[in-house]
């Protein structure tokens, strides 16, 4: 199924794009996977070091004309903090 | 907040062992028109070192689905509030009766509001010598199902002081 195309940036450009089917769960998260960062993790997608970047990402979604309208689409990004040692 | 303890092995063989802070930073994105493109950006804390993930949910939305008819009567304190937000914050009601009593006070600079559904029946008001004018037709969201439809909106004079409202829903005339 297409839905639409999401496309993140930040300063440095593209880092993540995707249809929201691909790789994830369709029908929401769950308590317990949105205490996992491992399964925000997708196939496409790569580390993005932000360290001296503009602190925003930016988005674009796209409709692909396939889906009922209106629908939602709905975004998370994990941040990672510089690690503190022990 | 998500927390973890990372271990790196030296080369002298001890472990460091560092804390590790991740955040899940959302957005949502509501497309209501076919081939619609929408922008949007989501602001990173300043200690945030980098991106370790993405996650890209559809969440299709649920059409309002019209509810029992309701009624919404109250005072306010301008004779122009008609907005779906003012009538909603007024007392309300669904139509389990043709007959309907209310006891209310409205000083000098308050207005009583009523309010219901176009598709609803006419109205009358009995024995309180309050005079309610239909002031507007507009349209009310319901807080509870989302759905909006046309309101029929009366005002009264301003500071009609304490009343007794009798209301009967008749035949539409």
């Amino acid at each position: 199924m297409k839905t639409c195309e999401v496309k993140l940036y930040n300063a440095r450009g593209l880092f993540y794009a995707c249809q929201p089917t691909e790789g994830i769960i369709k029908d929401g998260i769950t308590p317990k996977e949105r205490t996992l960062g491992e399964h925000l993790e997708t196939p496409r997608f790569t580390l993005l070091e932000v360290d001296n970047d503009t602190g925003y990402i930016l988005g674009i979604v796209k409709d692909l004309r396939t889906e009922p309208l209106p629908y939602k689409i709905r975004v998370w990004v994990l941040a990672e903090y510089e690690p503190e040692k022990l | 907040m998500i927390r973890e303890i990372q271990t790196t092995e030296r080369l002298n063989g001890e472990d460091e062992k560092y804390f590790v802070r991740r955040k899940i930073l959302p957005a949502e994105i509501i497309i209501e028109q076919m081939g619609r493109v929408k922008t949007f950006r989501i602001r990173l804390p300043k200690s945030v070192r980098r991106v370790t993930g993405a996650m890209v949910v559809l969440d299709t939305m649920v059409q309002p689905v019209q509810g029992a008819p309701k009624w919404y009567l109250g005072k306010g304190h301008a004779s122009g509030l008609l907005n779906s937000g003012f009538i909603t914050s007024l007392d309300s009601g669904a139509f389990e009766d043709s007959l309907f009593q209310f006891h209310l006070t409205a000083e000098k600079g308050q207005w009583i509001y009523y309010a219901q559904p176009v598709r609803m029946n006419f109205f009358q008001v009995f024995d309180t010598g309050l005079k309610l004018i239909k002031t507007a037709t507009i349209p009310v969201t319901d807080l509870e199902t989302g759905f909006t439809e046309d309101y029929d909106v009366w005002v009264s004079d301003e500071g009609p002081g304490t009343v007794d409202i009798t209301l009967e829903i008749g035949e539409n005339k």
